[in-house]
């Protein structure tokens, strides 16, 4: 336990020690010229002297930068048009400028979605590099005054567009009427949905999992509400053994309903906090419903029926430590689950039964960076403790790879260890290729292999024996404005080691399956 | 060699990031839809039931737990 404190302090220490990069914005600059977008025609800063600019650096592939600009035209731009001006009566300016000199298709794309009214090129960089600018969405307010363009407001990120018209207003606020009056500017929600099936099966086995995930963006404040509907259907045949004559084959099937809501709010540009909570009700998988079959048949006397049920509640934060290009955040989680458990008769004791609740307590953390212009990494550590047993220690690393404009390269490993012996590994690769921006082709192979469970103290032990499995997967993926859908499957191998000693009912349980697997996955946002 | 792991993954990650930013302009490639570590299912490339047999690539929830019905 105190090495576990001291990796969770050192883990905070590496976070503290990091520097904030905000961005260092000049208090004034000098006027500048740039031409409109697609157009020879140039317009410059001090066409607009008597007023208030606001300027909006965007670039097409920027996800967030489509929301800002939406907001900054429909919020400022046509929100002060109609009242001709601030409360002093100045009149207002929202100048979109685009870094991205490449795929001018995709850009007007952008600015036809975003309603951007007046866009101008900077793809030199020039007056976005005077700005101080260090990643978009970046949101500059302009004002000038005795005879220079003073800086306002510089942020890079997105503060929201009450905090633009709280500084617009505030320009040149003691001649005119008080900002106070204006009504706070409310703001459209905006919802997505996404529905995904997984399919997993081989001979005796089949598993399935449809989820539905409903996605409400109000604001600072976002709402993630899933449901999931998962089935297990497993041909049960007992392992034959001499003089055992009460064993039967049965077909078992089983569904399970999980329910769950997490929340996230942003408290201010750089923190971002989130909550969560959940519950199902039903076997969370296909080994726990095998082994509640055999305990059933072999001690129909004492076998109690198994209703397996869970719930859980997170918390976290997330710091972007440096606007746009790295993230930080810490969860912690606790879930308590009710369990099937197993059996054990021994001579001459009457029938024992196995602790049925586990309340497990896990703290993560993430880290996301972008670590040059084509590297994108986030490595996650967790420890979960476990009721009855020792702690699991786990990380898990990955590389997404702009290998060249339309291939990406996807990595991840992971490892995890638990006292006394259990080690496991993984690998996954996903190379992924763009065909046209709307057809992709993904190729993904997987390998994973592990030491075993914890052998427990159950006299008949339904510890798992070490796996080693792998898979290789084809996908074909589409991707419009406003929605995807992926299509992905392919064969997966699982391998078990020999059985340790008095383990041979288990013996089906655990033997060599070849398995198909598909995913389903749609998307839209509207 | 856990350790190892964890040392590389901390200080790997948390180093690099923290050395220097990418200037924006660099960034195109980086902000692709399939670039970020995203939840949609249209991102994911592992399948969910994987884990169910997979005791060791539980990355979040109480699942390995309640996998073994009676191990310590």
């Amino acid at each position: 336990m105190r090495l576990a404190v001291f990796r969770l302090v050192f883990l905070g220490a590496i976070l503290v020690g990091m520097t904030s990069a905000l961005a260092q914005a000049p208090a004034s600059i000098p006027p500048f010229t740039l031409k409109k977008f697609e157009s020879d025609e140039t317009v410059s800063l001090d066409q607009f002297s008597d007023g208030i600019v606001v300027l909006d650096f965007f670039a097409y592939w920027c996800v967030p930068c489509r929301k800002v600009s939406t907001e900054l035209e429909e919020h400022v731009q046509q929100y002060y048009a109609g009242k001709k001006g601030n409360p002093a009566g100045k009149p207002v300016q929202v100048l979109s400028l685009n870094i991205e000199q490449g795929r001018a298709a995709r850009t007007r794309q952008y600015i036809r979605q975003t309603g951007a009214s007046l866009v101008l090129d900077d793809v030199d960089g020039r007056v976005y590099k005077a700005l101080g600018g260090r990643g978009i969405p970046y949101v500059i307010v302009l004002a000038k005054e005795s005879g220079q363009w003073n800086v306002l407001y510089a942020h890079a990120g997105y503060e929201g567009v009450d905090k633009i018209r709280q500084v617009i207003d505030s320009v040149g606020a003691a001649a005119g009427r008080s900002p106070t009056d204006e009504p706070v500017v409310s703001l459209p929600a905006t919802h997505a949905v996404e529905i995904g099936s997984d399919g997993l099966w081989s001979n005796d086995i089949l598993l399935t999992d449809t989820t539905a995930t409903h996605i409400y963006m109000l604001g600072k404040t976002e709402f993630r509400t899933s449901y999931s509907f998962s089935t297990l259907e497993v041909d049960y045949n007992p392992a034959e053994e001499a003089f055992v004559f009460w064993r039967e084959p049965a077909n078992v099937t089983e569904e399970r309903h999980t329910l769950q809501e997490s929340i996230q709010h942003s408290l201010t540009p750089a923190l971002t906090m989130n909550g969560s909570f959940g519950g199902y009700d039903g076997f969370q998988d296909y080994r726990s419903l095998w082994l509640n079959e055999f305990y059933r048949q072999e001690y129909p006397a004492g076998y109690e029926e198994a209703k397996p049920r869970g719930a859980n509640i997170g918390a976290g934060l997330l710091w972007e430590y440096a606007p746009t290009t790295a993230f930080a955040q810490v969860d912690y989680a606790w879930q308590t689950d009710t369990i099937a458990p197993g059996y054990e008769k021994k001579p001459f004791l009457p029938l024992a039964r196995g602790r049925s609740e586990l309340d497990t307590h896990t703290v993560s953390v993430t880290l996301e960076n972008i670590l040059t212009p084509t590297l994108r990494s986030q490595a996650i550590g967790l420890v979960t403790d476990t009721t009855g047993r020792e702690l699991r220690y786990g990380g898990q690393a990955s590389l997404n790879w702009a290998l060249a404009e339309n291939w990406v390269l996807r990595s991840t490993v992971g490892y995890s260890e638990e006292a006394p012996r259990f080690e496991a590994w993984f690998v996954e690769e996903t190379l992924e290729t763009d065909i046209d921006g709307r057809w992709f082709f993904s190729l993904t192979g997987r390998w994973y292999e592990d030491t075993g469970e914890i052998d427990d103290s159950l006299l008949l032990s339904s510890a798992a024996p070490e796996l080693e499995t792998w898979h290789v997967g084809l996908g074909i993926r589409w991707q419009g404005e406003h929605s995807a859908l992926k299509l992905s499957g392919g064969p997966y191998f699982t391998r078990y080691g020999a059985l340790g000693p008095f383990t041979e009912p288990f013996q089906n349980l655990y033997r060599e399956r070849d398995w198909g697997i598909v995913q389903l996955a749609f998307s839209h946002q509207f | 060699m856990k350790k190892v792991f964890l040392f590389a993954l901390l200080v790997g990650s948390v180093g690099c990031g923290s050395v220097g930013q990418v200037s924006i302009s660099d960034q195109r490639l980086v902000s692709k839809p399939n670039m970020l570590f995203s939840q949609s299912g249209v991102f994911v490339y592992q399948n969910r039931l994987i884990a169910q047999i997979e005791p060791g690539s539980a990355t979040s929830g109480g699942g390995q737990a309640a996998g073994c019905t009676s191990c310590k």
